[in-house]
């Protein structure tokens, strides 16, 4: 607790030294046109999921008089049986759908890149140690563990936050062992040397040199977690341990929809095709990165 | 090799011990498994749910409970079930059915990665390799479970077209006693949909190691003795690329796994998805546990398979390892 409250302040001088560096790949960035188009669309479901609802005229809640309707003027994405606006139905489950992916990827990654650095930089034992704690955790079968853990936290309120951190508690290894590899090869650097000879702390190494130093690696690891955490959400509401109604979410929306394909497909497709939408962009924005922050491997064979 | 071997079981126990503590723990202690039957109404004699506690063990300590769990399973007794039914006795069927699904999607998807995966490293940002990237993208940003609906959707309209039934969207064929050839039509849909599920992600990492692989020395060389661009790829690049893959198999394990489970629900198959769903919601330990050994002896056996793989593709580590 006490050493993320102590990185928050250090961090900040590098984002400002570090400006050399940012600008040449936000700009390779931006001039591959597949990932700003990306960038925008994930944005657009961004201002759907948390703007939308505020402006649209039903909400997720009210019932219409109108049942089983096909998309229409009145209903962009038609209604179900009993009358939900399907539009306001999506929009409230890609809400909840994307809190849950953007809370495993935040928190997913700042547990695994504080284990990483730590083990990559003490080695020995604490390397040791905390690897053995992410093969353990990484020889769960997710699926059983986090159906489990969303099983016994079903029914509260916050139980989207449950979901989110049982989703986080299976995800974190995975970027605790990039973190590492990346840590592991600058931990002997000079500069890192000198930093120590100049006396400075272990925490302050790790969080002003190690940690910007692998934030590539860091940045990369959240788009896929994302990407990764709205389709485990997703499956885990579909089979009955996410979400709980009456709260909804895209894959409780599809679940519920499955039975009337034939007579109302559009209560089926429009959640389905977000779930794509959203895991496809971010995932179309971590390859727009990775390929920015390493210009040698894009280009290689062109 | 053997010494090898040896070394990587002596690892794999303690944290296998581990593992199942912490599991058994989990649902254990998630709530009680004999509430369905408290709540019931009307009530059943206190006798009786006292009787079950006792069959069940419920009376014990946690602890003790896990250690009789643990050696009954060394004597292979898996304990007793919540809902009455012999988990010794249904999981062989349950296996087989899930077994059949899974090595017939790695199988396909194996296949289709590799192909996808070459063909994208040698056009290397050609119009095939965009188009296929796309593809890829897509494949992994597809929800098995949506996808998996679509699938039977359209068999539906195919089997309405054709006037009988093709290609099957319910159940595994093990309750119509259909076997052999018959088996296909059960087996197609889910296969497809789970291999489309995975084999997304596996052409990535073929793709990026065939990438490297066609920048060495030696792959110049085969080109420069007269090998034709196929020829070297398929000799000499193939088998260096494909390293790197055979671990990736093992280490996707887990989501597979949880893909198939996904697949078995929509399909409503009867293996050990809904073994394993049906344990959760009756908070069934015993059930569980045995699935999670069936998973957990699966995936060390499949690294220790990686590991010898690995040994053949690759004679320096064949010889590296015998010392």
């Amino acid at each position: 607790m006490t050493s993320t409250e102590n990185s928050t302040p250090v961090l900040a001088v590098p984002a400002t030294s570090g400006r050399l560096r940012l600008p040449p790949v936000l700009r390779r960035y931006l001039r591959n046109p597949v990932s700003v188009a990306a960038l925008i669309v994930f944005g657009l479901v961004l201002v759907f999921a948390f703007i939308g609802p505020l402006l649209w005229k039903y909400s997720y809640a009210t019932f219409t008089p109108d049942n089983s309707r096909p998309p229409s003027l009145d209903h962009p994405f038609g209604t179900d049986s009993t009358g939900y606006d399907t539009l306001s139905q999506v929009m409230r489950g890609t809400q909840r759908s994307v809190q849950i992916a953007l809370f495993v990827a935040v928190v997913a990654t700042v547990l695994g890149s504080v284990v990483g650095a730590a083990a990559g930089y003490f080695g020995r034992l604490v390397d040791a140690t905390l690897m053995r704690l992410v093969d353990l955790v990484l020889m769960f079968p997710s699926i059983a563990v986090a159906a489990v853990m969303a099983y016994v936290g079903r029914g509260s309120q916050t139980s989207w936050i449950t979901i989110g951190l049982v989703l986080s508690a299976l995800a974190w290894p995975i970027v605790a062992r990039v973190v590492r590899s990346t840590v592991l090869v600058h931990a002997s650097a000079e500069y890192v040397q000198a930093a120590k000879g100049l006396g400075a702390s272990d925490a302050a190494i790790i969080a002003r040199h190690l940690i910007p130093n692998a934030s590539g690696t860091i940045m990369v690891a959240v788009t896929v977690l994302t990407s990764t955490a709205i389709l485990s959400e997703t499956a885990l509401s579909y089979l009955g341990f996410g979400v709980q109604p009456p709260d909804t979410s895209l894959g409780l929306l599809v679940s519920e929809a499955q039975t009337a394909l034939t007579t109302r497909p559009w209560v089926f497709y429009f959640p389905g095709a977000f779930i794509v939408l959203i895991a496809l962009s971010a995932s179309f924005i971590g390859d727009g990165l990775r390929m920015a922050l390493d210009p040698r491997q894009a280009k290689g064979n062109r | 090799m053997l010494r090898y071997l040896l070394r990587r079981l002596a690892i794999a126990v303690p944290m296998l011990i581990v593992a199942s503590f912490a599991m058994f723990m989990l649902v254990s202690l998630s709530g009680d498994p004999l509430s369905r039957f408290r709540s019931m109404d009307p009530p059943p004699p206190e006798s009786s749910i006292r009787s079950m506690e006792l069959e069940l063990g419920l009376d014990r300590p946690l602890p003790e409970r896990y250690v009789r769990w643990l050696l009954g399973v060394l004597h292979g007794d898996f304990g007793k079930s919540v809902v009455n039914v012999d988990i010794g006795q249904v999981l062989p069927g349950r296996l087989l059915i899930s077994l059949r699904l899974i090595v017939i999607a790695i199988v396909v998807a194996a296949i289709v990665s590799i192909a996808v995966g070459v063909i994208g490293a040698v056009r290397q940002y050609g119009l095939i390799d965009n188009s296929l990237s796309v593809l890829v993208f897509v494949g992994m940003s597809l929800p098995l479970f949506w996808f998996a609906v679509m699938l039977k959707q359209w068999a539906i309209s195919i089997n309405r077209s054709s006037g009988r039934t093709i290609l099957y969207t319910i159940g595994d064929g093990s309750q119509t006693g259909a076997h052999g050839l018959a088996l296909l039509g059960f087996l197609a849909l889910p296969t497809i949909a789970l291999a489309v599920n995975i084999f997304a992600s596996w052409s990535r990492y073929v793709r990026a190691s065939m990438i490297e692989v066609l920048n060495t020395d030696y792959m110049r060389l085969a080109r420069a003795k007269g090998l034709s661009r196929t020829q070297a790829v398929l000799r000499h690049g193939l088998r260096n690329a494909l390293m790197p893959f055979v671990t990736v198999v093992a280490l996707e394990f887990s989501s597979l796994v949880g893909g198939a489970v996904v697949t078995e629900s929509v399909f409503q198959w009867r293996g050990m998805g809904d073994l394993l769903l049906n344990g959760i919601r009756n908070l069934d330990v015993h059930v569980v546990m045995a699935w999670l050994l069936v998973f957990a002896t699966a995936t060390i056996l499949l690294n220790l398979l990686a590991d010898l793989v690995y040994g053949l593709l690759d004679p320096r580590i064949r010889h590296a390892r015998t010392f």
